[in-house]
């Protein structure tokens, strides 16, 4: 498991870093007179409605999907970790105001919002990765508040405050090490998450039509589910397996980090 | 001998709810320097709680400490001074406890947890002598410095976290029943080491158990405490022979009754005050 998911999040990871380097800016957006030609060898993915090739639109568009995902479930896994380990820590009247923001953020729905600001300020992926992690950020930060209140009462930390540890070297090499496991399943989710919620939006058009996503070109084959499959087929299997082998290498991810497990 | 430790009359409170519950109420100990004194008593005397005091590791409130003298190495002290009793840690007072699995942190190699423990007395350059210093010295063998806590037997992780709290050459090793966790030939074991280390070093120890048989193989005094008061002290030899109070008695008792077999134990009349 841990090989076959690993493999393809670098596989996909190269795509994304190869992509603009072997292929011309402009080669996902030539059109030509072949239009919705089925998967050949010519053309291994079909054609879309322009002529564009659909393999070259899925292989330009895993950069933006990846960045999208990957870049969010960072920003949001760090924002979390450091909030939600001041909360636990520090305890108190921190504690309180920190878990009372958090569950405001908690009850906004995200898709709406994020269409909403989209639709609002333009699209962009830089926007979409700011309102993912701004909004998904306190997910982790309760996960890493409820580790940090566990961690902080057990024994190992107790012993290293009799050695006379300071607080904040108990608080970064005693407690943080050992909230991580939660951190990563969550953020894989996040990762996992973001991908999909940008294939949503450009799912509805919110994209700008210069960028090539899974999402848009999804969006284009859903107009011609009927006649033309190998245009929601393919990019729509990618983001399903993207989005899973996110969810199954941050197991493994936690997994290896952890000794115990062997 | 002049005393490490000193400590008259301490009290120690929890609000609960409103409600002030005395976790000890009045107890005195004396520790001499280089000597090595036992605290017996039941589970629920206090005991822990005087040892968490002396580390500073109760917090305040909750926990409400008062204490009509308390004196380390000489020096007087306030009992709610945290900053002054944290100085004290590690290279004053240093303490292992009975459950070492969780008191060793199981992400980080032993070798490391030691060395973190070092790096706060010793300079960079010495590290590495020091820490192959203190394995030889808790008995391990250096490859242990590589191992993870979870990979270790019940005995080799106590000597680990001997090994970490010696690290600071502290004056005086609290001791919260070190060998209870462990079984019986571990527990020989990790006695004699404690023993041995208390002879090399010139420590002194503060020996918590309820268990008498390693109070008298290691402690020359004796201090007994029942509900949150220590009833009585004296040299361990003495204290076994001829025990004044009741319920030193009835310990003693209880203790060789269940070594010749006896199956109906006395019992004492009455129960721990809770609720203050």
């Amino acid at each position: 498991m841990a090989w076959i998911s690993g493999g393809f999040v670098v596989l996909l990871c190269m795509v994304a870093v190869l992509a603009p380097l072997l292929l011309s800016p402009d080669a996902p957006f030539q059109i030509s007179n072949s239009v919705l030609l089925a998967p050949s060898a010519g053309h291994w993915f079909g054609t879309d409605d322009l002529g564009r090739d659909v393999l070259l639109q899925v292989i330009w568009g895993t950069r933006i999907s990846l960045i999208v995902g990957i870049v969010s479930a960072l920003a949001a896994g760090i924002i979390g970790l450091v909030v939600g380990a001041i909360s636990g820590y520090c305890g108190g009247l921190a504690d309180a105001m920190i878990m009372r923001t958090t569950e405001i953020f908690q009850v906004m729905p995200i898709f709406v919002l994020a269409a909403l600001i989209v639709a609002m300020a333009g699209a962009g992926e830089t926007r979409i990765i700011a309102v993912i992690a701004g909004l998904s950020w306190p997910q982790t930060a309760r996960v890493v508040r409820s580790e940090v209140l566990r961690i902080k009462g057990l024994g190992y930390a107790e012993a290293a405050r009799c050695l006379g540890i300071s607080e904040f070297r108990i608080l970064v090499f005693e407690i943080i090490p050992n909230a991580v496991g939660p951190v990563i399943a969550v953020s894989t989710l996040t990762a996992a998450f973001a991908i999909l919620l940008e294939a949503a939006l450009s799912f509805f058009g919110l994209t700008s039509s210069d960028t090539i996503s899974w999402g848009s070109t999804l969006s284009t084959g859903q107009r011609l589910l009927y006649t033309a499959w190998w245009l929601s087929v393919f990019p729509g299997t990618l983001i399903f397996l993207t989005a899973l082998a996110f969810n199954m290498f941050g197991d493994c991810v936690r997994e290896a980090l952890d000794p115990r497990s062997e | 001998m002049a005393d490490i430790l000193t400590l008259d009359h301490l009290r120690v409170a929890f609000d609960v709810q409103g409600h002030r519950v005395d976790a000890v109420s009045d107890a005195s100990i004396r520790v001499p320097d280089g000597g090595s004194v036992g605290l017996v008593g039941e589970s629920g005397s206090g005991k822990s709680t005087l040892a968490r005091t002396l580390m500073g590791l109760l917090t305040t409130p909750p926990a409400v400490l008062e204490a009509k003298s308390f004196a380390v190495e000489g020096q007087s002290l306030q009992i709610g001074d945290h900053a002054a009793i944290s100085r004290l840690r590690g290279n004053t007072f240093a303490m292992v406890f009975q459950d070492p699995l969780s008191y060793l942190n199981p992400l980080m190699r032993v070798g490391r947890q030691i060395e973190e423990a070092v790096r706060l007395h010793d300079g960079r350059a010495a590290v590495h002598h020091r820490i192959s210093e203190l394995l030889d010295l808790v008995h391990l063998p250096q490859r242990v410095a590589r191992s993870y806590p979870h990979e270790l037997s019940g005995g080799m992780r106590q000597r680990a976290l001997l090994a970490i709290a010696l690290a600071c050459r502290p004056r005086l090793l609290l001791a919260d029943e070190p060998t209870t966790a462990l079984d019986v030939t571990t527990q020989m074991e990790i006695l004699a080491l404690l023993r041995e280390l208390r002879r090399e070093l010139g420590m002194a120890l503060l020996l918590i158990s309820h268990d008498l048989v390693s109070v008298a193989e290691l402690c020359d005094e004796v201090y007994v405490m029942y509900g949150g008061r220590t009833i009585e002290h004296g040299p361990c030899r003495e204290i076994f022979r001829s025990p004044s109070h009741a319920y030193t008695k009835s310990l003693l008792d209880a203790a060789r009754a269940q070594r010749s077999g006896r199956k109906v134990l006395e019992t004492r009349p009455g129960a721990l005050s809770v609720g203050g």
